[in-house]
């Protein structure tokens, strides 16, 4: 990459890219076609007649979407959104590689390494299983199942207001 | 599309909304053009065809168990998940009644299959390590990864296959109805023939899905990148191409940082040869369905 100043942005004060931006992108990128694939479904289920009724009477696109559209979907889309979310919050490997998986610590700023819950798990584990007293092992299965109880939380309460909005129901993905 | 308007301000807004979808829609393929120029970039420079025929060997090498590797657990899941997804998917589609017609059935099994899908995949492999290697003493194991991926895709797959088995349509159904076929007869040579194109497709992106997990094998199958590849089911860890990636990246020598992109073009080819299979197989059999141009 070239050294541009705008990347500086990117790279922060600390010259390493791990921290908190990196891996909001990296994880933005990687629900993009959850929330993609949830979004075309809900916009091919919104009735064609009142949309061309909208035309009919003038209405350019812009408007049609905004007047006629969005009140349809914008629970579903909301849905979708917080399906995404879901997916980003079961993300391991990727997180773990950019986050800089800091443990027990929240990032200062928005370069700063931190570590999350499932990165936490799958780069302590290997270590953990030396513990003779078994306690450490222990500990991981608690932060697995909080991880498990939010994860599984939010993905019904996405998947629930999308299939009240959606005759198609949402698509299963899977966060590596 | 309408025509623009005449007058300035509706103009602008149409425009400026007009550019905005594109612009979203170059922001989409950038960054995947930007990662497939990446590694592609990085890993043919090093490339050599004796790498898919090496295997690795310490921290460099081949590829070569890590391919067969990854193909074994494909090859798995295909039947374990594969079968279980099937019949799991057939259940909720000819068995229970749709979502909006009055009485629903079918909510427990539904249900079971959301909160499956939600569960983060590090916490099936922790209790793929702590119940399948630990605790019935397989050690690194086929099986215990294959059980696992297995769970994780297996919403998936019985999600595609109801989808494709309620697009056949009523009439197929009503006339073999009328034709006097029995049930069992009528699913097996009827509905489930017009129905596999969608259920195939459903697997190949299963399989592409299985292919690209790391977290549950990491602890499942071993985080070894040079083992063997050998058929015995317990007690021998598998190596697949995953780790690789996951693996080699901080390790100080180049010969690994180099198998580490070999390993991911190698994996993005896989994937990519999945899904163009199953887009040909829904383009193939699009063109005699109902209402289709060809």
């Amino acid at each position: 990459m070239p050294n541009v100043p705008v990347l500086d942005f990117f790279r922060g004060s600390t010259g390493h890219g791990e921290g908190l931006i990196t891996t909001g992108l990296v994880l933005a990128l990687m629900i993009i076609p959850i929330i993609t694939a949830t979004t075309r479904d809900l916009f091919l289920q919104v009735p064609p007649l009142p949309k061309e009724g909208g035309e009919a009477l003038g209405m350019t696109d812009w408007e049609v979407a905004r007047r006629v559209t969005l009140p349809w979907v914008r629970t579903g889309i909301i849905g979708a959104t917080v399906l995404g979310l879901g997916r980003a919050i079961g993300e391991t490997i990727a997180v773990a590689m950019v986050s800089g998986s800091l443990l027990a610590s929240v990032a200062p700023n928005v370069y700063g390494t931190f570590g999350t819950l499932a990165a936490a798990v799958v780069t302590q584990l290997d270590s953990a299983s030396t513990d003779g007293t078994g306690f450490a092992v222990s500990t991981l299965a608690e932060m697995g199942l909080i991880l498990a109880v939010i994860s599984v939380g939010v993905n019904l309460a996405a998947r629930v207001v999308i299939r009240r909005s959606s005759r198609l129901g949402a698509p299963v993905g899977r966060a590596a | 599309m309408s025509a623009l308007p005449g007058t300035g301000r509706r103009r602008f807004i149409t425009t400026g909304f007009r550019l905005g979808t594109y612009l979203a829609l170059l922001l989409i393929i950038g960054p995947v053009v930007w990662l497939l120029v990446g590694i592609i970039g990085r890993a043919v420079p090093h490339f050599s065809w004796s790498v898919l025929t090496h295997p690795t060997t310490g921290e460099s090498g081949g590829l070569e168990n890590a391919i067969v590797g990854t193909l074994l657990l494909m090859l798995g899941v295909l039947v374990i998940a594969g079968g279980i997804g099937v019949l799991a998917g057939l259940h909720l589609a000819e068995y229970t009644k749709p979502r909006r017609s009055g009485k629903e059935s079918g909510h427990v099994l539904r249900t079971a299959s959301d909160v499956l899908s939600g569960f983060p995949s590090i916490v099936l492999g922790y209790v793929g390590y702590v119940a399948l290697v630990l605790g019935l003493h397989w050690n690194f194991s086929l099986l215990a990864a294959w059980i696992i991926l297995s769970i994780m895709v297996i919403p998936y797959i019985a999600k595609s296959t109801e989808t494709a088995l309620r697009q056949v349509p009523t009439a197929y159904r009503e006339g073999a109805e009328a034709l006097g076929m029995p049930d069992g007869y009528a699913l097996r040579k009827v509905t489930l023939k017009t129905a596999l194109p969608g259920i195939v497709t459903g697997l190949l992106i299963a399989l592409a899905i299985a292919g690209g997990e790391t977290a549950p094998l990491i602890y499942t199958a071993g985080a070894f990148a040079d083992s063997p590849v050998s058929v015995s089911l317990t007690h021998h860890p598998v190596p697949y191409l995953t780790f690789l990636v996951y693996g080699f990246y901080t390790l100080p020598e180049n010969a690994a940082h180099y198998l580490a992109y070999d390993s991911a073009l190698v994996l993005v080819v896989l994937v990519l040869l999945l899904l163009v299979s199953a887009r040909l197989i829904v383009n193939r059999t699009q063109r005699y369905a109902e209402g289709a141009r060809h």
